[in-house]
């Protein structure tokens, strides 16, 4: 069975002049259903990796492997649509259409697939109950609260059921007592789901939920820490 | 050169006046009898200048006394006595190129200096053969004047032209065509011996009495001693130089009346020089008014 | 401050210089428009004048008649009147050359033994005077022509040149040739000159002259000569000076003029709304911005007065652009407008360079700059009134954009039906302008209410654009719904522009049903035969002779002549149209609206009456029953007015007499419509072909069958609306600006949206889509109000602008017929308006869109 993401020896650099070195030489491997917390200080290359992964950006050098595919031989197309169906996204300012309700706009994705309104917002539908949003379909973005945005935003990362959930930190914008929840709420997802989870954060709490912390400083793995009880548990 | 390319517009001058200068247009023929008589008639005759008693004969039978310059130019415009005229005329207009275009008419006058009516009709080449024109002049009255094309059986009205204008592409302007009125001008006897045509000649210089009635600044005639008639005249511009040159010859005496056969006119400047040659020319002949009304014009003969 | 303040806006610039630029060419193609409409004007009657200038050589005074001429006895009259110092008599004809390309040539008659005191000719080859002057008066072939007439034809003197004369063909002999100087210069040198009197005999003018030019003695004032002409001279006829001529062509074609300066204004509205959207989501972007300077301690003036500055400066940076555009399109506008003059109302003028107009130019000008002004005004406000803590807080928490409210809404109603009720109820002699300013209520109103407009045509278009094109349709139309100022200034614009393409398609539709239920009922000859392939000529006439050689054709039924002229008339000018009244009545069927049809038809053959047209009626308030007084050149011609007819031969308006009638007071006998009617059984398409036959070569004229003579009229109705077509382009392609403009400015704000959309999986497709699909629902709205705007404007102008100008009354037709035409390409247009844009979008940047931060 591969692996869920590889990166192989990739480096990205930005600029032709004054180059940033944003990675360098970065190893990672993440196993099918691990939850990875990646840490670091802002300019340690946490954004990019995360692009990186998702196939919005490209290395300089390198290989990005998502479930043994390497990304780098998909077309746009193909890696918009390898995104669409196997990686999910959360975002710090959940990235909500404003023009959407809730449900369209966790029906969105699936609706951008093809299927019909009908079938998409069922789906959307069961899994805004999920997210424990089943009164608050109709709503649009600027009426919901910001733990309610980010579950509509979970809920629409996971439409697809993707094997691959990236939160980029997904508390950020949130009071501890919401971002907790949320992190209650991706916990439960993963085991439900057997998600695997790359979580980029500044938060340790957030980052506790995790199976291994990779600390990043200037684009290189500073350590790796593997936790034996996730946050979660250790509530427990 | 150019500027000469350029068709007239109206000066300052005004072409009517009190009295109206006998255009003619197309009275060629016209000329030789004018320029005969001197070129001119009088409209406003002095009575004191003008008895009718007074002969020719004095100019010459007082040779001691320097004759006066007045008296001479009287002579010459009193000398037609006719009451009736007509003669044949080939006209010559030869361009600078040396081109010559001949044209023939018949040329018919009725009464006298100040009241006549003149005829003038074409014969030759065919393309103008037919066309007439008529023109009464009355002393006091606008001269009126008429022609006739026979292409288009049209008789149209010809208004009064500017003076300095060429007369249909001769060296003849209209105010050379024109009756000119001897008070207009005032003479000066200058030279007594010059010879033309083996003729001894009085130069007569005519200096008009108001610039704008006149192209010219001032005009030499030659009036030839024993008869009274212009056989030679230079006429110059504003800015003294030649503009017209006026000759006849083949002196003619029929029925007492001199007249020349053959008159010419040149353009220095141009080069062009304008001949008319007349041939049977009859006096007193009893022509009537009605051969000079529009209906007479109209009608070919 | 404003120096700092102006680095800003520089800067913003220099980020959306697309943006920046379309903005200002939607106010530079507004002011072209203007400025080109207006020199093209100005070239044309400058040129017209000029021509008349030329012509008039040096001549004080002119005595002019209508268009038929005046009796050559007039001439005595003038010639003796104390004061004249020369007269001499003038006929125009517009002639055409018997060579291969039959290129008009303007022949000039005048009295050469007299006219040299007039005019100017220059010979060349150091001519001095025409080659044979005699020889010249005393054949009627003889003419001269200019040198660059000459050398297009490669003629020489003596050679023989072919002209087409109301007799025919007709050799003429160059007796002489001219310099392109003075009167040489007329006509772009398509000039010659013949013996008026042989001009009279050669074009059939009986014994009439057109005009006659004459010089004042300098002593005597020339009011006092031209008033002692006048009181001389019989009423029919005119005495001016030639400069103030002019003034009577102007007055021709003000219809034309006035018509083309309205919606030349079209335009610029157009523009005012790209403008005005392009600052709204100016200040909208730049939130944060004005934000951060207010916390810097920018007062709220100095906000509105930058954006008002920039404005300013895009406003005449635009206006500058459009200046300078609008001089280069004036060439072609120039050749347009004189081919209308010269095709509608038969002036020929000379071809001139456009004549650059500095009061023009500043008008268009400072009319560019206001308008960008005003239409940055209210955004301006809007940024100054921001409130800088919210600003500065969240760009997410974007104010939600205002919906108007039912106060607005009411007044908007308010505004279109008082203009309805205006146009409707209002009387037709309270003058243009005012009448104007109906139309302004109704766009007003309309503007108020169509934001809100908009959005309930977007919402009823929701489901089915989500139906027809899936999630992009929706988001698509969402974007639109949740941005209703964005949208519904361009929707604003598409309507401006369509309003116009719409109301001025359907007038002319309108009026062309008209002219065609009306000719159908009316023009019922099987042939006819015209003098010129235009609407008709001022100049060129056929002779008697050849209606009656067409007469005595085998299958000739009867031919009936026609003379449409025209004549003074109370200070403007009326068409006369003279036929022989008892066969015209016997094929109409009842032709007489109002008034006895009876009588009219025991009349009016007798000479002892007029029918007026119905626009006549209705411009001068004629009524049946009235004596009409018309001044012809030989004293007044008085009779009463027996019926109204259905009419519109002319803008104008028409009286109808007897030939007879005409020939005897005018003492003109052209002709210049030949109506045929053939006996029953022979063939039209024969009977033409064997006349074009018997007439090639011979006499220039023009032969149309019933329906091609319709077809050609229809096309002369075109020709009329040409420049109206133009603008209609125009008016399409300033909104489609619009469209480029908003949708760029819709992608660059949505920049994060797309952004998301492509992270959550969206493809590049379908990005384009949504932003095609945007373009789309904005031209379907767009189009939609512009129908309604386009209904009501149609209505204005069949009610008020056809009735004032030209005294029509055309029936209301809502143009669907257009509208269901242009929906098709008005949407393709949209879109080719949204390819940059969705490139743009395509290409987005997803990572930097979405900005982690």
């Amino acid at each position: 069975m591969p692996q869920m993401v590889e990166l192989i020896d990739v480096s990205r650099d930005y600029g032709d002049v004054d180059v940033v070195h944003a990675l360098r030489h970065f190893h990672l491997r993440i196993e099918q259903g691990e939850r990875v917390a990646i840490m670091g200080p802002s300019g340690s290359g946490k954004s990019t990796l995360l692009n990186l992964v998702c196939g919005l950006d490209e290395p300089t050098t390198g290989v990005i492997k998502i479930e043994g595919i390497e990304l780098s031989r998909l077309d746009d197309d193909a890696r918009t649509r390898l995104r669409r169906e196997k990686i999910g996204m959360v975002f710090q300012t959940f990235n909500l259409l404003s023009t959407l309700n809730a449900l369209e706009n966790v029906a969105l994705p699936l609706r951008l697939n093809g299927l019909g309104p009908r079938e998409a917002e069922r789906r959307g539908r069961i899994l805004l109950e999920r997210v424990g949003l089943g009164s608050r379909m109709a709503h649009l973005p600027d009426a919901l609260s910001g733990g309610e945005r980010q579950r509509t935003a979970i809920a629409r990362a996971l439409i697809f059921q993707p094997p691959l959930l990236l939160a980029d930190e997904p508390t950020g914008n949130l009071d501890s007592a919401t971002g907790d929840d949320i992190l209650h709420l991706l916990d439960d997802l993963h085991r439900e789901f057997e998600t695997t989870i790359l979580l980029v954060t500044h938060n340790e709490l957030a980052a506790a939920y995790c199976d291994r912390i990779v600390r990043m400083r200037d684009g290189s793995v500073l350590r790796e820490e593997r936790l034996l009880k996730t946050g979660a548990e250790i509530e427990q | 050169m150019r500027k000469h390319d350029r068709i007239s517009r109206l000066g300052p001058g005004n072409p009517q006046r009190s009295c109206n200068p006998l255009l003619v247009a197309f009275t060629l023929g016209f000329i030789p009898l004018i320029w005969s008589h001197i070129q001119v008639v009088y409209c406003q005759p002095h009575p004191a200048t003008h008895p009718l008693t007074s002969d020719l004969r004095p100019l010459t039978s007082f040779p001691y006394l320097p004759p006066d310059a007045r008296k001479i130019m009287e002579g010459v415009y009193r000398q037609d006595t006719s009451r009736d005229s007509s003669w044949r005329a080939v006209m010559d207009v030869r361009d600078k190129k040396g081109v010559v275009r001949q044209k023939q008419f018949i040329f018919r006058k009725l009464g006298s200096l100040g009241d006549s009516k003149t005829l003038v009709r074409f014969t030759d080449p065919p393309e103008v053969r037919g066309v007439g024109l008529l023109s009464i002049n009355r002393k006091g009255v606008s001269e009126r004047q008429w022609m006739y094309t026979p292409a288009i059986q049209r008789i149209r009205r010809i208004a009064p032209q500017e003076r300095s204008r060429k007369f249909l592409g001769t060296d003849f302007t209209n105010e050379d065509m024109a009756e000119r009125v001897l008070d207009d001008f005032e003479y000066r006897l200058i030279g007594m011996s010059d010879l033309m045509d083996g003729r001894k000649t009085y130069k007569i210089e005519a200096k008009p009495v108001a610039s704008d009635r006149t192209q010219y600044k001032f005009s030499y005639l030659w009036v030839v001693q024993d008869l009274p008639y212009v056989v030679h005249a230079e006429m110059y511009d504003a800015r003294g130089r030649v503009a017209r040159i006026y000759h006849a010859a083949d002196l003619d005496r029929i029925a007492g009346i001199w007249i020349a056969r053959r008159v010419e006119m040149t353009t220095p400047s141009e080069g062009t020089r304008t001949i008319l040659k007349i041939d049977d020319v009859r006096f007193n002949l009893g022509l009537k008014p009605d051969q000079f009304t529009q209906q007479a014009l109209e009608k070919a003969e | 401050m404003i120096r700092a303040l102006s680095l800003v806006t520089r800067r913003q610039w220099d980020r959306h210089r697309l943006r920046t630029g379309l903005t200002m060419l939607g106010i530079a193609l507004g002011v072209s428009v203007i400025f080109a409409v207006r020199t093209a004007n100005i070239t044309l009657l400058g040129s017209l004048r000029q021509t008349i200038e030329k012509l008039a050589g040096t001549a004080t005074l002119q005595v002019i008649g209508g268009e038929s001429g005046f009796p050559e006895e007039v001439l005595d009259l003038v010639r003796s009147t104390i004061g004249v110092q020369i007269a001499e008599p003038v006929i125009e004809v517009v002639a055409h050359t018997a060579f291969s390309d039959e290129a008009s040539l303007m022949v000039i008659g005048v009295d050469t033994t007299g006219d040299q005191e007039l005019r100017e000719y220059q010979f060349d080859e150091s001519r001095s005077e025409i080659g044979d002057p005699l020889v010249y008066v005393a054949q009627p072939d003889s003419i001269l022509i200019s040198r660059p007439f000459a050398d297009k034809h490669g003629l020489k003197e003596e050679d023989r040149l072919p002209l087409f004369t109301s007799h025919g063909r007709k050799e003429f002999t160059i007796r002489g040739i001219f310099k392109p100087v003075g009167i040489g210069e007329v006509f772009g040198g398509q000039v010659a000159v013949m013996d008026v009197y042989s001009a009279q005999f050669v074009f059939d003018r009986g014994r009439n002259f057109d005009r006659i030019d004459l010089m004042t003695d300098p002593e005597v004032p020339i009011e006092t000569v031209e008033r002692r002409l006048r009181d001389q001279l019989p009423a029919g006829l005119e005495v001016t000076r030639p400069a103030s001529r002019g003034e009577g062509i102007e007055n021709t074609v003000a219809a034309m003029r006035q018509g083309l300066i309205i919606t030349s204004f079209i335009a610029l509205l157009v523009g005012l709304f790209i403008i005005f959207n392009a600052f709204s989501i100016s200040v909208n972007q730049r939130w944060k911005e004005i934000g951060v300077l207010r916390a810097l301690g920018v007062e709220a003036p100095n906000i509105q007065r930058m954006f008002l500055g920039e404005a300013a400066v895009i406003g005449m940076l635009g206006s500058l652009i459009g200046v300078a555009g609008g001089f280069y399109i004036a060439v072609g506008a120039t050749e347009v407008v004189s081919g209308i003059a010269s095709a509608v109302y038969g002036y020929a003028s000379t071809p001139e360079p456009p004549i650059f107009r500095l009061d023009y130019a500043l008008e268009a000008f400072a009319a560019g700059t206001l308008t960008s002004l005003v239409a940055a005004w209210l955004p301006a406000r809007a940024a100054a009134r921001l409130n800088p803590a919210l600003a500065l807080h969240n760009i997410e928490t974007r104010q939600p954009e205002a919906v108007l409210g039912r106060p607005r809404m009411l007044a908007g109603l308010g505004l279109i039906l008082s203009g309805l009720a205006f146009i409707r109820f209002s009387t037709p002699r309270v003058g243009l302008m005012l009448q104007f300013g109906y139309v302004v209520l109704i766009v007003l109103g309309l503007i108020i209410v169509l934001p809100m407009l908009a959005q309930w045509i977007a919402r009823a278009l929701r489901p089915v654009m989500a139906w027809a094109f899936g999630p992009e349709g929706l988001l698509a139309i969402d974007t639109m719904i949740k941005a209703p100022r964005r949208t519904s200034a361009t929707v604003g614009a598409l309507m401006i522009g369509l309003m116009f393409v719409f109301s001025t398609g359907a007038y002319i539709q309108s009026y062309q049903n008209l002219v065609m239920r009306w000719m159908d009922r009316t023009i019922n000859s099987d042939l006819f035969v015209t003098t010129s392939e235009q609407a008709r000529s001022r100049t060129y006439h056929f002779s008697e002779a050849l209606s009656q050689r067409i007469a005595a054709l085998p299958g000739v039924k009867r031919v009936e002549n026609v003379r449409f002229t025209f004549v003074p008339f109370a200070g403007d000018t009326a068409a006369v149209i003279t036929i022989e009244m008892d066969g015209w009545f016997d094929r109409q069927h009842h032709p007489v609206e109002e008034g006895d049809d009876r009588l009219a038809r025991e009349l009016l053959p007798k000479g002892e009456g007029f029918v007026i047209a119905r626009n006549f009626s209705t411009r001068w308030g004629t009524r049946v029953g009235d004596r009409l007084r018309l001044e012809s050149p030989t004293g007044p011609l008085e009779r009463p007015v027996i019926g109204i007819i259905e009419d519109y031969s002319s803008e104008k308006g028409s009286v109808f007499m007897d030939r007879e009638l005409f020939k005897t007071y005018w003492r003109d006998s052209a002709i210049d419509f030949i109506d045929i009617n053939l006996l029953p059984g022979v063939d039209r398409a024969a009977f033409k072909s064997e006349l074009q036959r018997m007439l090639a070569g011979e006499q220039r004229a023009f032969i149309y069958t019933n329906d091609e003579y319709k077809r050609w009229v229809m096309s002369l109705i075109d020709q009329f609306f040409t420049l109206n077509y133009m603008q209609m382009v125009v008016a399409i392609f300033v909104a489609a600006i619009g469209i480029v403009n908003t949708l760029i400015i819709s992608v660059s704000e949505r920049r994060r949206e797309i952004g998301v959309i492509r992270a959550i999986g969206g493809l590049r497709g379908q990005v384009r889509k949504m932003v095609l699909l945007e373009a789309v629902a904005i031209a379907i709205v767009g189009l939609v109000v512009g129908a309604l705007a386009g209904a009501l404007n149609t209505y204005f102008l069949i009610r008020t602008a056809a009735v004032i100008l030209a005294g029509f009354t055309i029936p209301f037709h809502f143009p669907a017929t257009l509208i269901i035409i242009s929906m098709p390409i008005v949407v393709v247009i949209a879109l080719a308006a949204a390819w940059l844009p969705a490139r743009h979008a395509v290409d987005l940047h997803v990572a930097e869109a979405i900005g982690y931060e």
